[in-house]
């Protein structure tokens, strides 16, 4: 088969990228090749789905005629085996070739799998996919366990709260969000949660899950053993790359310019495993975020549609954590900059400043903070003559973005 | 024309990407739900107005629908008030 647009990958990033390049080319061909049977669907949407909030039907964002409608061939259920960037030829696991003129790498990532006795037993769950999230919302009960304090982390304590689960995390790392936040952070964070009921494992990783029918109680590293009815694992993603051939990458993603564009020319990258230029930070990463994931896909679809449009966003991320909402906004990595807290009793902000200027902010149970901050990183206000104010917790930030 | 905007607040989780993308008419309230502004005006920490009817120019209507586009929980809807059609979700 020939197409003129490939895109790899029915994530938010792909499906959007599909619909960018449609509205600016009517009659180019376009094939879409996705691993999953689903319409899109928000990832976001499935703790809704796991407690109940919404039917599972509800978390589709696009309907099954859609794809269709839109002249985009769709190719559910289906995952590429290789993809040469060089020879413009990509092969289905199911041997189909499709020789393509430009194409989207968007394949994001799934989740790692730990590799111990009693994984598979029924009440050990994920939460990457719709039937997670439904095997969830019909599977959680008695004690639970969750592995990994990372945002998947904190979507199975929330689910396991609105069920009334006795709930203890255990974490590999000495305290939560260890590479995200200092030390203060972290302990204002697991005070929250301890305050919410939940019990805290440090240091230590599930070495096996015991039980017959299903799992009953979870062995530690360090000899520790917890009773588990119900364990949910969010460890992180691993990069859906493998199979890449002549397109430059890193261990994390496919290497992309501020147009999404790689070195390769026509092969363009979008989501979790695009490792851009990003011009609000100044470096090159890569984001694994709804927002990010569905404004490059529309991006990389315009300028695969003959635009040139440089994907220049300012990074936001907003998680519920037992009712409390935890944001981060642009960049937050701690090398080079200059941290400034803004801390109360029954909060905590953290902004990034580098060179003068405003970069990134991490705030918790601080929503008043995160439009102003925004405002500023995106405008790139000097705010180096504010510090005392943006330390002082009481300050509106508000009056700062709007004055100067 | 004239633009009618709602958010469910049942289905916003406060992600905030409408404020992202159009903060001219999005904002967080306290409980972090989104609500609309009119162009700038309103969104106090204890605003509720989760309904709004704005008049917009076509630049404008197409941030408004960007805005309701990137909504990870599909908690935006758009209607054109002045005909009744829906814009967003179609």
């Amino acid at each position: 088969m020939n197409t003129e647009y490939l895109i790899v990958g029915a994530g938010v990033a792909g499906t959007t990228a599909a619909e960018a390049i449609r509205s600016r080319d009517a009659h180019g061909t376009i094939v879409l090749v996705g691993d999953e049977h689903h319409p899109l669907y928000s990832r976001v949407m499935l703790p809704m789905v796991a407690d109940r909030r919404i039917p599972p039907e509800k978390a589709l964002l696009k309907t099954e005629g859609w794809y269709g409608e839109h002249g985009i061939m769709f190719l559910r259920g289906r995952r590429v085996a290789r993809f040469d960037g060089v020879a413009r030829r990509a092969v289905l696991e199911d041997g189909m070739e499709i020789a393509f003129g430009r194409a989207l790498v968007a394949t994001g990532g799934r989740p790692r799998r730990l590799d111990v006795p009693g994984v598979r037993l029924p009440g050990v769950f994920r939460l990457q996919y719709l039937e997670d999230a439904i095997g969830l919302r019909d599977g959680a009960r008695g004690d639970a366990v969750v592995v990994g304090g990372g945002f998947i982390g904190l979507e199975f304590m929330n689910a396991f709260r609105h069920y009334g689960l006795p709930t203890t995390l255990a974490l590999r790392e000495p305290r939560i969000w260890e590479h995200l936040l200092p030390p203060a952070a972290s302990a204002f964070l697991e005070a929250h949660l301890e305050g919410n009921g939940i019990g805290i494992l440090r240091d230590t990783v599930p070495v096996g899950f015991v039980g017959d029918e299903r799992v009953e109680a979870v062995r530690f590293s360090g000899g520790t053993t917890v009773r588990a009815d119900t364990v949910g694992v969010g460890i992180g993603l691993e990069p859906n790359l493998h199979f890449l051939e002549n397109v430059e990458r890193s261990a994390r993603g496919v290497m992309v310019n501020e147009f999404l564009e790689s070195p390769t020319a026509g092969i363009f990258a979008a989501g979790d495993i695009a490792e851009f230029l990003d011009l609000s930070a100044g470096h090159r990463h890569a984001l694994g975020n709804w927002y990010n994931a569905r404004e490059q896909g529309r991006t990389a679809g315009l300028n695969m549609a003959g635009e040139r449009t440089p994907y220049h966003q300012v990074s936001s991320y907003s998680i519920t954590a037992l009712g409390m909402n935890v944001a981060f906004i642009g960049d937050v990595n701690h090398e080079g900059h200059e941290t400034v807290p803004r801390v109360t009793d029954d909060s905590y902000g953290l902004l990034f400043l580098r060179g003068g200027k405003l970069r990134g902010g991490i705030f918790m149970n601080r929503i008043p903070d995160r439009k102003p901050t925004l405002e500023l990183i995106r405008r790139g206000t000097v705010v180096s003559g504010h510090v005392a104010q943006l330390a002082d917790a009481a300050f509106d930030l508000a009056q700062l973005s709007s004055t100067i | 024309m004239r633009l009618k905007i709602t958010v469910d607040p049942q289905l916003c989780i406060g992600a905030a990407s409408c404020v992202t993308v159009s903060p001219l008419f999005f904002q967080l309230n306290d409980e972090n739900k989104a609500v609309v502004l009119a162009h700038g005006e309103g969104g106090g920490s204890d605003d509720r107005t989760y309904e709004r009817i704005v008049e917009v120019d076509e630049a404008k209507k197409e941030e408004i629908l960007l805005a309701a586009q990137s909504c990870p929980t599909s908690a935006i809807s758009i209607y054109n008030e002045d005909t009744g059609e829906k814009l967003y979700p179609a």
